[in-house]
């Protein structure tokens, strides 16, 4: 069974300032908590980005050994759902900018011909996106847009972070942060119409 | 940062822009292997072990030092030629000791550069060999190895790679980096999956034995594989052939020095792709 995405939000009081403080310290109990809070959201993301579940999985390990060798920087007084994307989004980057993906990503663009549909590389999401037609046209939409439109639409909409995480992120003024999402999110809503016509029975 | 949620779920865009938004928000998520998830917390709670005085690697002679910039300088002069053409990741040998003492595919002159796909590697009494796969994963064999790179799978189909070590030892790094794909090591008692490490693995005739200094690894002994042993960090494990059960054990002091100067030494700058 795959979970919904709202499944993670949950438990999202479970990582207090007293228990984060005890992160920063690398004690054994709250790290593992820390973890557990973190893992399932960061792999899912990367995966959404890279379309890729072996990339997922190394690039998710990558972020944690990040993570551990700076955990002692987190702010206990904040939610460190920002500081830990902005790992993610750094080793993602950082991926994206060596030789291995630039070979990939070549590949990648011939599998993506035209209106085609987009394929889930998650077995699970994929049988759920089969029985339902919208989660198909967004999926492919989603990978007919930039890298960048891609990544702040996942980061604002799918993870629901702040704005002004994103922008710590990604470098930018929180306006700037609005104006790039809405640009997206208007790329998606044409991307997304354009599918669901390639898909409806009548055309 | 809730305000500031509550905001975004308020900015509601309408039309089609707003039903792909509402959509995306049902898009369950993926999960990952259980194995990679043990992995990844392992590499989370039981990082590599801080060295108190590091151990440098050893400096190489000035003659040799300058032997490899200048092939590293022309190594880079081909690149910027090869940019834009697909690469194929192939084994390229990064240091050859005694190349005499080095059996190779074919008979193959192993020098440094030299770029092998697959074939039996053999070291002898004052001979060793290193090897880097792409920018990703670097490995030296030691006097007295014996290994065999199976062929690369096509990259359409498998990217995963293989390497069967039959006597000896190597030493190899990630330098902390993902892989990108699945890397295997197999020997007659076991295969171990690597990603994100500094380990090494070694095989006297009756036994094998797996040393990590960082990330994970999981080890799985041939004649049990329904019990894999996940190592963790400063851990290494020998696998007997006698079907005795494995022994989890601390790194000694020799592995510790030899691995912290395998991941000082790192990865190899990037490499020309083969024209």
């Amino acid at each position: 069974m795959v979970p919904a995405r709202s499944q993670f939000k949950d438990d999202a009081g479970a990582l207090t300032p007293d228990l984060l403080l005890r992160v920063t310290r690398r004690e054994q109990e709250p790290l593992e908590v820390f973890f557990n809070h973190f893992y399932d959201r960061v792999y899912a993301h990367v995966v959404n980005l890279m379309r890729d579940t072996t990339l997922g999985e190394d690039l998710t390990q990558d972020v944690f050994m990040r993570l551990h060798r700076v955990i002692d920087r987190l702010d206990p007084q904040r939610d460190p759902a920002g500081w830990v994307f902005t790992v993610a989004t750094n080793v993602v980057r950082d991926y994206w900018r060596s030789a291995d993906h630039r070979r990939k990503d070549a590949e990648v663009h011939v599998e993506d011909p035209g209106d085609l549909p987009v394929a889930h590389p998650d077995r699970d999401v994929q049988a759920a996106m089969e029985s339902d037609e919208e989660l198909r046209a967004v999926w492919a939409a989603l990978h007919t847009l930039s890298v960048e439109d891609r990544e702040i639409i996942l980061l604002r909409d799918y993870e629901e972070l702040a704005t002004a995480d994103i922008g710590q992120m990604l470098d930018l003024k929180t306006d700037a942060v609005r104006q790039r999402h809405s640009r997206a999110v208007a790329r998606l809503g044409k991307a997304f119409h354009k599918r669901e016509q390639a898909e409806s029975p009548e055309s | 940062m809730s305000d500031d949620r509550h905001n975004q779920r308020g900015t509601n865009p309408g039309g089609n822009e707003g039903r792909a938004i509402a959509a995306l928000r049902r898009l369950p998520r993926a999960q990952a292997s259980a194995e990679a998830r043990a992995r990844a917390r392992v590499a989370f709670l039981a990082p590599a072990p801080v060295a108190e005085t590091p151990v440098r690697p050893k400096r190489r002679s000035g003659f040799r030092r300058m032997t490899a910039l200048l092939a590293a300088a022309l190594l880079g002069a081909v690149a910027v030629f090869m940019i834009g053409r697909t690469p194929t990741a192939q084994w390229v040998v990064l240091d050859v000791v005694n190349p005499v003492g080095v059996s190779s595919p074919a008979g193959t002159d192993l020098a440094v550069g030299t770029r092998l796909d697959a074939g039996i590697l053999a070291t002898t009494a004052g001979s060793e060999l290193e090897l880097q796969l792409g920018e990703r994963l670097r490995f030296r064999m030691l006097p007295g190895t014996r290994i065999e790179l199976p062929d690369a799978p096509g990259r359409w189909f498998d990217r995963g790679r293989e390497l069967l070590l039959t006597s000896g030892e190597i030493y190899g790094t990630t330098a902390g980096q993902a892989l990108g794909f699945p890397m295997r090591f197999y020997t007659e008692e076991l295969s171990a999956t690597l990603t994100g490490t500094t380990f090494a693995v070694f095989r006297t005739d009756s036994t094998s034995c797996v040393c990590l200094w960082e990330g994970g690894i999981t080890v799985i002994p041939l004649d049990d594989p329904d019990s894999p042993i996940l190592l963790e960090a400063g851990q290494r494990v020998w696998v007997y052939k006698d079907e005795r059960t494995p022994d989890v054990l601390p790194l000694n002091d020799m592995e510790t020095m030899k691995l912290q100067m395998t991941q000082d030494a790192g990865l190899a700058a990037p490499l020309p792709q083969q024209p």
